[in-house]
């Protein structure tokens, strides 16, 4: 649906997106993740045209959109970062003022706005202040809010940060419900494991691409293995041995009573390990992101 | 090290603000020399309860005893055995690190001399460039490691870390988890909060908070060796829901 | 219009629900007033004064009576008898420490050179640390040695004139400086209720909303400016009323010609705050750059305290270009002299040009630092 080539941004004197391409694919989750800083925010303000880019494209369906922001702003839904609407009016009131400035003809607001507060189960808010809601909830009006305007693409910058991990649950479960409506989502996180859930995934490191494909290929194209190991005898100093292997290069890991470690090449270490349990796992975004960040 | 010996035990432990009860009579020990981690949604009393337990915040009713000593008589003692690092709080960002480290080793109480053999013992891992180093300039990774350095200069029995790893990136919140480890290689006792769900697994044991009550603990590598399929997540939204929702 | 007047209803909403923020803006202003009220007067009350007579005639002793007879001067007789070196630096050392304003020094031949030669010299050391009160002092002196000297030659005065002092019959300066004061203030109050909304919404990132939502800038702007036109008006009432009853100065004109300045007034002001909201960053900063860029030309440079004759050109030039300058002028105008509409064309039309200047150049800055970011 949206597609950036070399686009890059500068701050004074830091590069804040360099030379980033990325692909938006229609009717499916998008998430971009990184570190702070690692230019997140910045592309999603120069896709709704809140930032300027310096150089390079955007193209909304195949076509150059040419600095006519007001293109992709008229199928878009933006929930900028750390955006929590405002916290004097009530949850309805937001509500109401959005959907006035958004146009939204009178006649089919009632019923949006009902269907919106169903479906983000803030029904029974209506009437509270935005201040007096959770951080969870007040995302939950966030996203309603830029929903008003049916929007086709959501572009969501960073909607789980700082809220709690059952919110951020509960949030994902409505994206997800949007994306079975046929809606386009892109979204940022800091948190890798919430990344994972994207169907499309683009890692960010520096303003640059590290890593960019769908969810299923990364894990499949992912080229070292991890295990996990019940160590026999003191865990520590199982740990030293395996820090002591050539070619782990500092992946070595405990989790509780547990020694997780990633290793590139085919050997079989496990026979030299004292363990009582040996198992092989799946990388995780996590796994993956640090194994790129580490090439380069 | 007798491994039975509770580092802390709360007993029934209440906190009321006003009307609202925030904590509603908790039972817990944490055992000495292990990791527990303290999971649950903002506003479950997480928080609260920390304060409780390092004396910031005064208890409603019930007791928690820190290597059992009460709180509530013994604050002088016991707050020579606790350390506490709070998310929130990441030192003075236009001293250098090198003046934090002094600011709060001075604050502790530690002459000079014990100060640089703290430093010395602890921390051969801070660089000496690192030390002159403005902490506003530092990525958050650095700047809570550093954090946890300054915790560590009494030498507290006790570490409670809150939030040690928000808005840190993966490879540092790996590598700062390898450091608590360290800690509890020296016999350190950790107790640890954390909005990462799957930081869950990096602890020994693990309680599940919610609107001031708990509502699961025990040991998460139990709980994945019994069902592979569950995680962590899950196992969060299961509880939760089943407790109910505000 | 729906969307304008979405914004309006919005902001008094905020208005309405933040019950501390109003306190501030209505309660701001009547406690300067009233510190201000008090503390910016130049009336002078009472003269203390020292006299050191090495005289100690007839003469002198008249002389002294003249002063005393004058209820502001208050005399003090510095101990080391009237006469005596000692009694000079005791009288000096009162000066140091302000315990009096002057010193009378009546010299010893005193006497003997107003009987030979019909003339004679005193001197009066006045404390001119502020030189607004040493001229005062100076002027009460004058009028006393005037006085002495119709006395001494026994001819009575030639004419006696009489004097009627219009606008402000006891002289006195809180009548001057109120009006100026509340002018000051509602400038002020006006910069600050925009550049702080229009700030807050940059700080909490909802602009970022309705930059991209279909608003155009200029319903943005009317929308943010209509609410506070009536938050502010309604605080200029507020002060005038209060400035009414504790100071008790009067209104002599006609209310509804100055509220329909106020105004022209307030959009100049609102417009400058949205200005400033351009450029500052945070609530904070907008909060201090409204204060400080309309308090302190309001002050120094509209004639509130020193009249804009006596600035030098290029701060005269200045003193032009501040929507204070004319509405100093027609508050005091209307509240002091009863003047009308019709004497304020001027200052109405200048108004009306540095509002539509300031309002042009808010949401030129304002659609441009939008389209800037695009």
């Amino acid at each position: 649906m949206i597609r950036l080539e070399h686009v890059s941004k500068s701050f004074a004197d830091i590069r804040a997106v360099n030379d980033v391409s990325l692909a938006i694919k229609k009717g499916a989750i998008t998430i971009i993740s990184g570190a702070d800083g690692a230019g997140k925010s910045t592309i999603f303000k120069m896709l709704v045209g809140l930032v300027k880019k310096d150089t390079g494209d955007i193209f909304l369906d195949g076509e150059n959109i040419n600095g006519d922001y007001i293109r992709i702003t008229s199928v878009c839904g933006y929930m900028p970062e750390k955006f929590s609407l405002y916290v004097d009016l009530s949850v309805e009131e937001n509500l109401n003022f959005f959907a006035d400035i958004q146009q939204v003809p009178r006649r089919r607001r009632e019923e949006l706005k009902q269907r919106l507060l169903e479906k983000t189960g803030m029904l029974p808010f209506k009437k509270r202040r935005a201040g007096a809601l959770s951080g969870g909830m007040k995302q939950k009006l966030a996203l309603s809010a830029i929903l008003l305007s049916s929007p086709d693409l959501i572009i969501l910058d960073e909607p789980t940060t700082g809220v709690d991990p059952l919110s951020r649950i509960e949030f994902f479960a409505i994206i997800e419900d949007l994306k079975k409506e046929g809606k386009t989502i892109v979204m940022s996180t800091p948190y890798l494991d919430e990344a994972e859930k994207g169907d499309f995934v683009v890692l960010l490191k520096n303003g640059r691409v590290m890593v960019q494909d769908s969810m299923i290929m990364i894990k499949k194209t992912f080229p070292a293995r991890l295990f996990r190991i019940l160590p026999r005898g003191n865990i520590f100093e199982v740990m030293q041995q395996i820090n002591a292997f050539p070619g782990l290069g500092g992946q070595v890991y405990m989790r509780g009573k547990f020694i997780r470690y990633m290793q590139s090449g085919p050997e079989n270490l496990a026979q030299q390990i004292p363990h009582l349990e040996i198992t092989e796992e799946k990388p995780t975004l996590e796994d993956v992101y640090i194994y790129h960040e580490r090439r380069q | 090290m007798n491994q039975t010996a509770n580092a802390i035990e709360v007993r029934d432990l209440v906190k009321i603000f006003g009307r609202f009860q925030a904590v509603k009579g908790i039972n817990f020990n944490v055992k000495q020399g292990e990791i527990l981690g303290f999971l649950g949604p903002n506003g479950a009393g997480k928080t609260t309860v920390i304060k409780m337990i390092t004396g910031l915040l005064k208890i409603t009713s019930g007791s928690v005893l820190v290597s059992g000593l009460d709180t509530q008589k013994h604050m002088d003692l016991i707050k020579k055995k606790l350390g506490y690092m709070s998310q929130k709080f990441s030192l003075y960002p236009l001293l250098t690190v090198l003046e934090n480290i002094e600011f709060f080793g001075g604050i502790s109480g530690l002459t000079r001399k014990e100060l640089r053999e703290q430093a010395a013992r602890i921390g051969a891992q801070l660089p000496a460039e690192l030390l002159r180093q403005r902490i506003q300039a530092l990525p958050p990774g650095i700047r809570q490691k550093v954090a946890l350095f300054v915790c560590l200069l009494p030498d507290p029995e006790i570490i409670l870390l809150d939030e040690p790893t928000s808005g840190v990136d993966p490879e540092m919140r790996r590598k700062f988890w390898n450091e608590i480890y360290q800690l509890k290689k020296n016999g350190k006792t950790l107790l640890v909060t954390t909005h990462h769900l799957d930081e869950a697994e990096y602890c020994d044991r693990v309680i599940i908070i919610h609107n001031g009550e708990i509502v699961w603990q025990g040991e998460p590598a139990e709980l994945l060796q019994q069902n592979r399929q569950t995680s962590i997540e899950e196992l969060f939204k299961e509880v939760i829901s089943k407790h109910g929702q505000n | 219009m729906a969307r304008i007047k979405a914004i309006i209803v919005k902001e008094f909403f905020h208005i309405l629900r933040d019950p501390r923020s109003l306190t501030i803006v209505f309660i701001t202003p009547v406690i300067m007033i009233f510190i201000l009220g008090y503390s910016f007067s130049f009336d002078l009350n009472r003269i203390d004064a020292a006299v050191v007579d090495f005289s100690q005639s007839d003469f002198s002793r008249q002389l002294v009576n003249s002063f005393a007879n004058n209820r502001i001067f208050v005399l003090h007789f510095p101990a080391g008898g009237t006469s005596g070196k000692s009694a000079l630096r005791a009288a000096e050392e009162m000066l140091r420490k302000e315990k009096i304003k002057e010193i009378i020094v009546i010299p010893v031949d005193f006497s003997r050179r107003l009987t030979v030669h019909g003339q004679s010299d005193f001197g009066i050391i006045i404390d001119a640390s502020n030189s607004n009160t040493a001229n005062l002092v100076f002027q009460y002196n004058e009028m006393i040695v005037l006085e002495f000297m119709a006395e001494m030659k026994k001819v009575g005065q030639l004419f006696k004139l009489h004097t009627k002092i219009y606008f402000n019959p006891e002289a006195k300066s809180s009548f001057f400086f109120i009006p100026g004061q509340i002018a000051a203030i509602l400038l002020m109050i006006s910069a600050m209720l925009t550049s702080v909304s229009i700030a807050k919404e940059r700080e909490t990132g909802s602009i970022a909303l309705l930059f991209i939502s279909p608003l155009k800038s200029y319903e943005i702007i009317i929308g943010k400016t209509i609410p506070y036109i009536m938050v502010a008006l309604l605080d200029g009432v507020l002060t005038l009323a209060f400035s009414r009853f504790w100071f008790g100065i009067p209104i002599r004109g006609s209310l509804l010609v100055l509220l329909i300045f106020a105004v022209l007034y307030i959009i100049a002001g609102l417009s400058l705050g949205i200005l400033i909201s351009t450029l500052a960053p945070t609530q904070k900063a907008a909060m201090l750059a409204a204060q400080i860029l309309t308090m302190l030309p309001s002050y120094l440079l509209s004639g509130l305290i020193f009249p804009i004759d006596s600035l030098n050109p290029v701060l005269q030039a200045i003193s032009y270009a501040i929507p204070a300058t004319y509405f100093l002028r027609i508050i005091r105008g209307v509240i002091l002299k009863g003047s009308e509409l019709k004497h304020f064309l001027f200052e109405g039309l200048m108004l009306v040009l540095l509002g539509a200047v300031l309002l042009l150049a808010a949401s030129r800055k304002f659609s441009r630092q939008r389209k800037a970011v695009q």
